[in-house]
């Protein structure tokens, strides 16, 4: 991976110029890098100082009574979440490593305790056990989502990869989705921006079709925090189409569920 | 004023999220102080973009409107209020010059570099400066790349637009715009929306004119 194409796509953001893949790996790449979130805020205050460069002109002094009629004219916007998560990408993006960098601190630190009590103490009990279960379980997810993360981001820019736009479905109206795969290898991702939220009791499923029929893959949860990326874990060289769905917790166990995305590889 | 101090800066950014939060309240006084401070350069900004005087006063409004609308939308651990005005009116005119092929016939020609504003614009000595540190950096780009940066920025041209513009091939028009900005962002170093003098007055004097 080569950094610099990474700050080539900050670039390119900031001024409001790069393709839906682009933007997806770049959201994807700045979760995990200090460098790049601080690199994409000091260019939108280029463009700022770039702004204030414009040849000075006064606007038509009627422009002001019109701007207030108008906002009188406008009711409030109720919460809009994709908006939101939008224009504070950033601070979203920090929020989420912070997030996984206390979680996965808590969860050792949990594991720990945990450790120490049940053999300094003797004690064993189911609680305990399923307290250690899920925060080991949690931490896992997180590293996990990260190494995805990375690795997506590593497919996506090698010249050799392969990228397929998905098809939003209105479950997840207003997102981005995209495959990325190397062929001849299982380093494929399923990377979208803005998709909603898993429920509780519920999860995202992938899926592949190819000649031999429909083949479920992974699920997982997502809290709509950011950028998802998921990996296929198989050769998609032959594959005709994927997809993801949503299914009751633990999968599909017959006919897909709704569609959220869908496209032919 | 290339270190403004620390307390300088809080007191700014506390005086924009009062603002704010007075027009999450729905006061319009908030939205005609907000008008005082900004709409002269964001209209200066969008006309520059456009072209055009009716697509430039749209543009204001749909900024204002969307501020209205939708104040929560500006998170202050992103940055100063400015930039994030600034960037709602580049985005709406580019737009709209997207959708104008008319508007984009009057905007190819770009030549900000060595464009003087009016002299009566300019009245204070700091904002004259800081300004003029700006177009020194632009003026320090390497010229290709200067060209396609104001292209892109100033006309709101698409990379391939730019590319087509310029006879060049897209990978080499999308290099060097983005390279110019990496550049101006290591020339500039403190950015003039960091070095805000504590009653933001400066941005009000742009709009003078």
């Amino acid at each position: 991976m080569d950094h610099r194409d990474l700050q080539q796509l900050a670039a390119g953001e900031a001024l409001e110029d790069v393709g839906r893949l682009e933007r997806v790996v770049f959201a994807v790449h700045r979760r995990t890098c200090a460098s790049c979130r601080t690199l994409r805020a000091d260019l939108d205050r280029v463009t700022f100082d770039l702004s204030l460069i414009a040849p000075a002109r006064r606007p038509p002094v009627a422009l002001q009574g019109s701007v207030i009629a108008a906002i009188r004219a406008t009711a409030p916007a109720g919460p809009a979440p994709g908006a939101q998560a939008s224009a504070v990408g950033d601070a979203v993006i920090g929020a989420a490593v912070r997030r996984w960098q206390v979680l996965g601190g808590a969860a050792m630190g949990v594991a720990a305790v945990l450790a120490i009590v049940a053999a300094g103490l003797g004690i064993t009990t189911v609680r305990l056990e399923q307290d250690l279960q899920r925060s080991v379980a949690a931490l896992e997810d997180a590293s996990s989502q990260l190494t995805a993360q990375a690795a997506a981001v590593t497919v996506a820019l090698d010249p050799a990869h392969v990228t397929v736009a998905l098809e939003t479905e209105p479950l997840a109206a207003g997102a981005a989705a995209f495959v990325v795969y190397r062929p001849g290898s299982a380093d494929g991702y399923l990377m979208a921006t803005d998709l909603p939220p898993t429920a509780a009791g519920q999860v995202y499923q992938l899926w592949i079709a190819d000649a031999a029929g429909v083949h479920p893959l992974g699920t997982f949860t997502h809290d709509g925090d950011g950028a998802f990326v998921a990996p296929f874990g198989v050769v998609l060289d032959a594959a005709t189409a994927a997809m993801i769905t949503l299914e009751p917790s633990g999968g599909a166990t017959g006919q897909p569920g709704p569609e959220v995305v869908f496209g032919e590889l | 004023m290339d270190q403004p101090d620390q307390t300088a800066r809080d007191a700014a950014r506390a005086q924009e999220s009062a603002l704010l939060s007075r027009i999450r309240d729905r006061d319009e006084r908030a939205v005609e102080e907000l008008y005082a401070r900004y709409s002269g350069p964001l209209y200066s900004l969008a006309y520059q973009v456009t072209g055009s005087d009716r697509f430039a006063q749209d543009v204001v409004q749909e900024v204002f409107i969307a501020v209205w609308k939708d104040a929560g939308r500006f998170d202050p651990a992103r940055g100063a209020l400015g930039p994030w005005l600034f960037s709602l009116a580049r985005h709406k005119a580019i737009d709209l010059v997207r959708r104008e092929s008319t508007v984009r016939k009057r905007t190819v020609d770009v030549d900000l570099a060595f464009e003087k504003a009016p002299d009566d614009v300019d009245q204070e000595a700091w904002l004259r400066v800081q300004r003029e540190r700006v177009r020194a950096a632009v003026a320090e780009l390497p010229e290709n790349q200067r060209v396609a940066l104001e292209l892109a920025f100033f006309a709101g041209l698409t990379h391939v637009e730019v590319a087509e513009q310029l006879g060049i091939p897209l990978g080499t028009a999308k290099t060097r715009i983005r390279t110019a900005l990496l550049k101006l962002r290591e020339i500039i170093g403190t950015s003039l929306a960091e070095a805000e003098p504590p009653d933001s007055r400066w941005i009000t004097e742009t709009s003078s004119s």
